[in-house]
């Protein structure tokens, strides 16, 4: 059992993850779970803002954005999912 | 069979639904607002081959456990017309999205809903190596499918002619045996909060289910559109949200919107400023010289001009508005500069409205439509009066020319910086005690690149004059002509010389005068008329009541003449300046000598340059205040909570400076 869950926020800009699951239920997980952040979906992080929050996430084939007291919430497994290198966005 | 159709249009945001209500009902729209809220109502009504039809746009969705208000809004109007026998549902669905878009659909089956699924942007998907099988997928959800381009007008025939026969019965739209089993097994309670839906887990395999089950229904159906790394949208989008070239290209891009909605809107502005004022000379040869000639041209025409005059503001900045938005570049600038508006307790998309508050309010205010959620747009509706607008700056570079004459940009930045202050104060206290704000969660959908199409932009363009002018305009006239009224009675009030006589006597030397002499004799016709201007003022009603507002300004040093330019301010803040200029003129023709003649030190000018510029909002900003939040409470508390404060201020800068000299 890892410790310290890791979640959207510690995705880097190139980077991606498979969901794992969500932390609690409350209307706003129920609101990403409908986007469809539901467990086993990949996600990819793609742009982090300049002033370093919201971050653009693309899953299921179209891009949203998220502030970090969001992207916290939706849980993921290891960083590099299926060994893949992070791609480092100029 | 009855020959009527109840048409609600439901589906995600960004699906293209309002181009395709725009193309189901062409010239027959009425926008309007959903009551108590300002969120924006569109509504349609129109015959077609005999049946009448009536359209109403439901805001956009993501689903049916509502989140935001403005989505409670469409779930409550679905749930009022779920029994009405003539109701045709219209799902209109983002063909290059189709995963997260039928989870809807899916909720709308599962609720008992027969909809008409619209495969919306077809030609996009088509375009982007995609692919949709509207046969297999109606097979497989079991609701008639109909393939549409609404920026186009295609297949908006087909659509019509479906909704026809689903009303007639001919496709009866059955829950087919998945549909019933991939809800069955789990009841789904969109409308209400289940007490199983605290189950976290519960929620979780219901979403993982659905997904599982679009999954299906898609399979052989549908090819998603070729993966976007690499192409022109995706580079886009790198660009604009670029570390280090994303903010400045922000920046250049609001600097020209800026630009062009305020200065390239000046000359077209003064344009028409000219304009009525030439009419009202016109007008005033016409019509015999006396009250009905004043009213006609000082009160009503002037308020004609005072309306006029925003238009080009108005018309330029919508225009702007409505191509960042279609554009879907909105959506990324809120992106960037969200951070900065997170300490404001706003959303990223406020950051248009206010800034656009530096060049005129009234535009600014109206543009607050650019937020989906009520309760942003009434939080940034409070703080944009608290913006120094371009009609605020002539009156402050003129005080502080009088009163600072060593470093008037200096103290100007002064000012401007405890405006700022107050604004930051307003926004993080004040707004504590009134209670509407919700939390606001930030899931900002970023839609694919498209460009804007011209029909959209007329449309968008022809309804936001139109509100304006609807109105605003009503408030802006009516509130000159009440000026006017006051600065025109009593009709005669007693004068200290016979100014008219006076006149008359030096009009008549002037036709004999020589030239050298005629020059002196003009300065000195013009020179009584303004005396006689001054002391009129100073004996009519706007005067009486301003002189009830010395109150008001004496604890910061003020005196009963910045009381009266008060009340004209509040029409037009530029109208300080000319009310005091009247005003003032008997001490001298130079307003800030006479100013300080009657005793104003500049610490007194200092503080009534601070309260001028918050006192209260322009008539004009008001009248659209309340027109977008549609409550008077709110709007008196938008109109004087600033006030308040900058008093607050004011007195305990003047207090201060004083205690310290």
């Amino acid at each position: 059992m890892i410790q310290q869950e890791r979640s959207l926020i510690d995705l880097s800009e190139g980077e991606s993850g498979t969901i794992r699951g969500l932390a609690g239920d409350s209307p706003l997980i129920r609101r990403l779970l409908d986007l469809g952040f539901v467990p086993g979906t990949r996600v990819d992080a793609l742009h982090r803002a300049p002033l370093g929050d919201p971050t653009t996430f693309a899953l299921r084939g179209y891009r949203i954005g998220l502030r970090a007291a969001e992207a916290c919430l939706v849980l993921i497994d290891g960083g590099m999912a299926d060994g893949a290198h992070p791609i480092q966005v100029a | 069979m009855k020959n009527a159709r109840r048409v609600l249009l439901i589906g995600n945001p960004n699906a293209g639904k309002t181009s395709l209500f725009n193309a189901l009902t062409g010239e027959h729209r009425q926008v309007g607002n959903w009551p108590g809220v300002t969120v924006e109502r569109l509504e349609g009504h129109l015959n077609r081959s005999g049946i009448e039809f009536s359209f109403l746009d439901l805001p956009g969705t993501y689903s049916l456990s509502p989140f935001t208000p403005e989505e409670k809004i469409a779930v409550d109007a679905l749930q009022e017309r779920k029994s009405d026998p003539d109701l045709v549902l219209l799902n209109v669905l983002d063909s290059t999205n189709l995963e997260r878009n039928l989870v809807l659909t899916l909720q709308l089956l599962e609720a008992g809903f027969k909809p008409v699924l619209v495969l919306n942007i077809a030609d996009e998907l088509v375009r982007r190596g995609g692919r949709v099988d509207p046969g297999g997928l109606s097979r497989g959800l079991g609701c008639p499918v109909v393939t549409t381009d609404s920026r186009r007008g295609v297949g908006i025939d087909e659509l019509y002619a479906a909704i026809i026969a689903h009303q007639s019965g001919s496709k009866p739209c059955e829950l087919t045996r998945e549909t019933v089993d991939g809800s069955g097994s789990q009841p789904a309670q969109p409308f209400r909060e289940d007490a199983h839906d605290r189950n976290e887990d519960f929620a979780c395999r219901q979403a993982a289910a659905r997904f599982e089950r679009i999954a299906e229904a898609l399979a052989g159906n549908w090819t998603p559109p070729a993966p976007e790394a690499g192409s022109w949208n995706d580079r886009l989008d790198r660009l604009v949200t670029h570390r280090w070239l994303g903010l400045p290209l922000f920046f250049v891009l609001m600097a020209l919107v800026f630009w062009s909605t305020f200065t390239l809107a000046a000359p077209i502005s003064e344009f028409i400023e000219e304009f009525c004022i030439g009419v009202g000379d016109r007008l005033a040869g016409i019509l015999p010289a006396g009250l009905l000639s004043d009213l006609v041209v000082n009160g009503v025409l002037a308020g004609v001009g005072g309306v006029l005059v925003f238009l080009p503001s108005v018309a330029i900045l919508f225009l702007w508005i409505a191509l960042l938005e279609d554009s879907g570049y909105m959506s990324r600038a809120a992106f960037l500069v969200d951070r900065l508006m997170q300490g404001l307790g706003l959303h990223g998309r406020a950051f248009l409205p206010l800034v656009m508050g530096f060049g005129c309010n009234v535009p600014a205010v109206m543009a607050t439509r650019i937020l989906d959620d009520p309760s942003q747009r009434l939080k940034t509706m409070l703080l944009i009066p608290m913006i120094g607008c371009s009609a605020r700056l002539p009156v402050l570079v003129l005080l502080t020319g009088a009163f600072f004459p060593q470093h008037p940009g200096l103290w100007l930045f002064l000012v401007y910086i405890i405006n700022f202050i107050l604004m930051l104060l307003m926004g993080r206290i004040v707004l504590r005690f009134f209670p509407i704000t919700g939390p606001a969660p930030f899931l900002l959908e970023m839609p694919p690149y498209r460009l804007p199409t011209l029909r959209s932009l007329v449309l968008t363009l022809r309804e936001k004059i139109g509100h304006f002018l609807e109105k605003a305009a009503t408030v802006i006239l009516a509130g000159s002509i009440l000026i006017w009224a006051l600065n025109s009675f009593p009709r005669e009030v007693p004068l200290s010389r016979p100014f008219d006589q006076d006149c008359a006597a030096l009009a008549e030397r002037l036709k004999v005068a020589p030239e050298a002499e005629a020059k002196a004799i003009r300065a000195e016709i013009e020179e009584l008329n303004s005396l006689k201007q001054g002391e009129q003022m100073e004996k009519r009603w706007l005067a009486s009541i301003g002189r009830l507002l010395e109150p008001i300004v004496r604890p910061f040093g003020c005196g009963w003449r910045e009381g009266v330019a008060l009340i004209p301010g509040f029409l037009a803040k530029e109208s300080i300046i000319s009310t005091l200029a009247v005003l003032y003129r008997p001490l001298s023709a130079d307003l800030g000598l006479a100013m300080r003649k009657s005793g104003l030190t500049p610490l007194a000018g200092l503080a009534f340059m601070l309260f001028t510029l918050l006192y209260v909002p322009c008539l004009p900003t008001v009248g659209v205040i309340h027109r977008e939040s549609g409550s008077l409470g709110f709007t008196f508390i938008a109109a004087f909570v600033p006030g308040v404060l900058a008093w607050i201020v004011s007195v305990a800068i003047f207090r201060i400076g004083m205690a310290v000299s």
